[in-house]
């Protein structure tokens, strides 16, 4: 059974519903993008399925729970995280206590203290920004901190929202490849991107959004050459 | 300029600022996590001072009662969160403002059907009473009459009211009530006494010419803990209740400001003050962390409002809530609503400008007293002209 699971998944806000009817899974240790443009439901659907956005129709079941509309807390400890869309770290808070938060659930307190150091080893930055306020990093040193704290959780699924917005080509390439060895080390990554060649590289399977409806879904290898893909979301004639 | 008068007045101040500090922590918690002005925060402070009472005079000792009624307010404010504010949580700004407003005239009314709509006097900690043989036959009868008083005392033990010791001490009577008794009904009790037993003694000895002096006694936080000497000036004398209020109140600020700070669970409130949503992708129950956020708060205020019955001595009663409330949500305002040490500097600043225009400025002007509030407000308004943040709130550091 596959870990994630959304079966006809109706969500909006307030009487304006924004997602007609979401069917989507996300199998273990894969990597599944949702690429669309701007305004698609994309957000949305990572907030859906994660407990901040109500559902009103339809489904999610993760690792074979159903847990449509739970309380966001419950849906985190069941081994689920985001990276959400222009980081949101609490930028009050320095680098330390941000990574702190990010494993609140957490109990073991060693493991906790060895996986910020994982975290610290994949982004040295980090370590030494360590006792600064998040507010006051970088763009792409927040978007380090925001995966980081993220990986704090140890979570079973990733779902990451455009973790590549506003950041230099350089270090996109740097936070995919990140991505690509978490998931080689056991994470499931469930990734909405704007930047579609990236994703798609990255990718095993994907998904094509458009105006809250799923319009191709398929392996990103054939997604990569399909043409009506490559001339909407890749720039290409 | 009197400097004993000065030296008075600058440790009345310090001591409304302290408790002004401790209600405005609560404003300034409960603002910077749901951005709530919480109009009811001062009924928190009041029924603080009512539990006190309340317990000191059902006999529960001073130093339990205040961590008890420390924790019936923290229930008390996690109630109201419950039922009152947690319904509005996604409603706009204003039905919840005008709720905390309802709350707060729903406390006050009910403070009144419960305790009456007169003001209290604050327990007397220590109700005892030495008794002392005097007039003319005193050496010669003292002990006799004394013994008789102890005797006629003994009868009335059990109360009302009631009496906890009778005790000779040299040449005197000791006489402790059970706390909670007032001097009132102890005064009757101990004329009722005297009077049978004068009368007795002068059946006994016919045209004895004694009489008894019945000194009250006093707390130790009463009595003066130390006295500053001021050199030609009147030296001023400083009772225990002062520096157990101060150091009260600072023991409470470095406690909250740990738990804010060093603390998992205040590394959380700071965290859904910041981004709710966020939170809660962290696994913080969101919900939960406001409670505790109210339940700290209302502790906070509950403690200042005891310690204002201590120190006034008098002054408990169903409305006493709303000027202190006003002043701490200012002093919230003046140090930079959300910043908890903001809040403990601003409730010092204004205790000080209040206590210092009610003793000084309305005076040298030949204006009312009560303009002081003017006063306090006069610079509230003058920091948010030139800080709009307030004195130690800053700028939102967030970067895109």
């Amino acid at each position: 059974m596959s870990l994630l699971i959304l079966s006809d998944v109706h969500a909006g806000y307030g009487k304006m519903e924004v997602l007609h009817g979401i069917d989507l899974y996300a199998d273990e240790g894969e990597i599944v993008t949702l690429i669309g443009a701007n305004g698609a439901g994309k957000t949305t659907t990572l907030n859906a399925i994660c407990g901040l956005v109500r559902i009103t129709e339809g489904t999610v079941t993760f690792r074979g729970r159903e847990i449509t509309n739970w309380p966001t807390k419950d849906i985190v400890r069941l081994g689920m995280t985001q990276v959400p869309e222009g980081r949101k770290l609490f930028s009050e808070l320095t680098v330390r206590e941000n990574l702190e938060m990010g494993a609140y659930l957490r109990k073991d307190r060693e493991g906790v203290r060895r996986d910020m150091e994982y975290v610290f080893e994949l982004f040295p930055r980090l370590r030494e920004r360590a006792g600064q306020l998040a507010g006051s990093l970088s763009g792409g040193e927040q978007q380090m901190c925001a995966i980081a704290r993220a990986l704090m959780a140890r979570p079973q699924l990733l779902l990451l929202d455009e973790p590549s917005l506003g950041l230099a080509p350089l270090l996109v390439e740097q936070i995919f490849e990140i991505l690509q060895r978490l998931n080689a080390d056991g994470t499931t990554l469930l990734l909405v991107e704007q930047n579609a060649r990236m994703a798609l590289e990255i990718a095993d399977r994907a998904y094509v959004m458009e105006t809250g409806r799923i319009i191709m879904q398929g392996p990103a290898k054939e997604l990569i050459h399909d043409p009506r893909v490559r001339s909407a979301y890749l720039g290409e004639p | 300029m009197d400097l004993s008068l000065l030296v008075n007045q600058i440790i009345n101040a310090l001591t409304l600022g302290g408790i002004y500090a401790l209600i405005a922590v609560g404003y300034t918690m409960v603002y910077g996590i749901i951005k709530l002005i919480n109009f009811a925060h001062g009924e928190i402070y009041m029924m603080g001072a009512f539990f006190g009472i309340l317990l000191i005079g059902a006999g529960m000792p001073f130093f339990l009662a205040l961590p008890t009624s420390m924790l019936l307010c923290a229930a008390l404010g996690v109630l109201v969160d419950t039922v009152a504010y947690r319904p509005l949580r996604r409603a706009p700004r204003l039905a919840a403002l005008i709720t905390a407003i309802g709350v707060s005239l729903f406390l006050q009314n009910l403070a009144m059907l419960l305790w009456s709509a007169s003001e209290r006097p604050f327990p007397n900690l220590y109700p005892a009473y030495r008794i002392r043989p005097a007039g003319a036959d005193a050496q010669r009868y003292g002990e006799e009459l004394l013994s008789r008083y102890a005797q006629e005392l003994d009868r009335r033990r059990e109360g009302p009211p009631r009496i906890k010791a009778i005790r000779r001490e040299n040449g005197t009577l000791l006489v402790e009530f059970r706390l909670g008794t007032n001097s009132f009904e102890a005064i009757r009790t101990l004329r009722q006494s005297r009077r049978a037993v004068l009368a007795a003694l002068e059946a006994a000895h016919p045209g004895v010419q004694i009489e008894t002096q019945e000194e009250s006694l006093d707390h130790f936080f009463n009595r003066p803990a130390f006295v500053l000497d001021l050199g030609d000036v009147r030296p001023v004398e400083v009772r225990w209740k002062v520096p157990f209020i101060w150091a009260t109140t600072i023991l409470l600020m470095l406690l909250l400001e740990t738990l804010v700070q060093r603390t998992k669970m205040g590394k959380a409130m700071r965290a859904c003050a910041l981004d709710k949503d966020t939170a809660a992708l962290m696994g913080i129950d969101v919900n939960r962390i406001i409670a505790l956020t109210f339940a700290i708060g209302s502790a906070m205020a509950a403690a200042a409002g005891i310690m204002f019955g201590l120190y006034r001595g008098s002054g408990i009663g169903y409305r006493m809530g709303f000027q202190p409330g006003v002043i701490a949500f200012a002093a919230a305002v003046l140090g930079g609503i959300g910043n908890v040490r903001g809040a403990m500097l601003g409730g010092v600043v204004l205790g000080v400008v209040q206590v210092i225009s009610t003793a000084y400025i309305t005076d040298w002007l030949g204006i009312s007293s009560s303009y002081s509030f003017a006063f306090a407000f006069g610079i509230l308004i003058l920091v948010i002209l030139l800080r709009p943040t307030g004195l130690l709130g800053r700028p939102s550091a967030e970067r895109a």
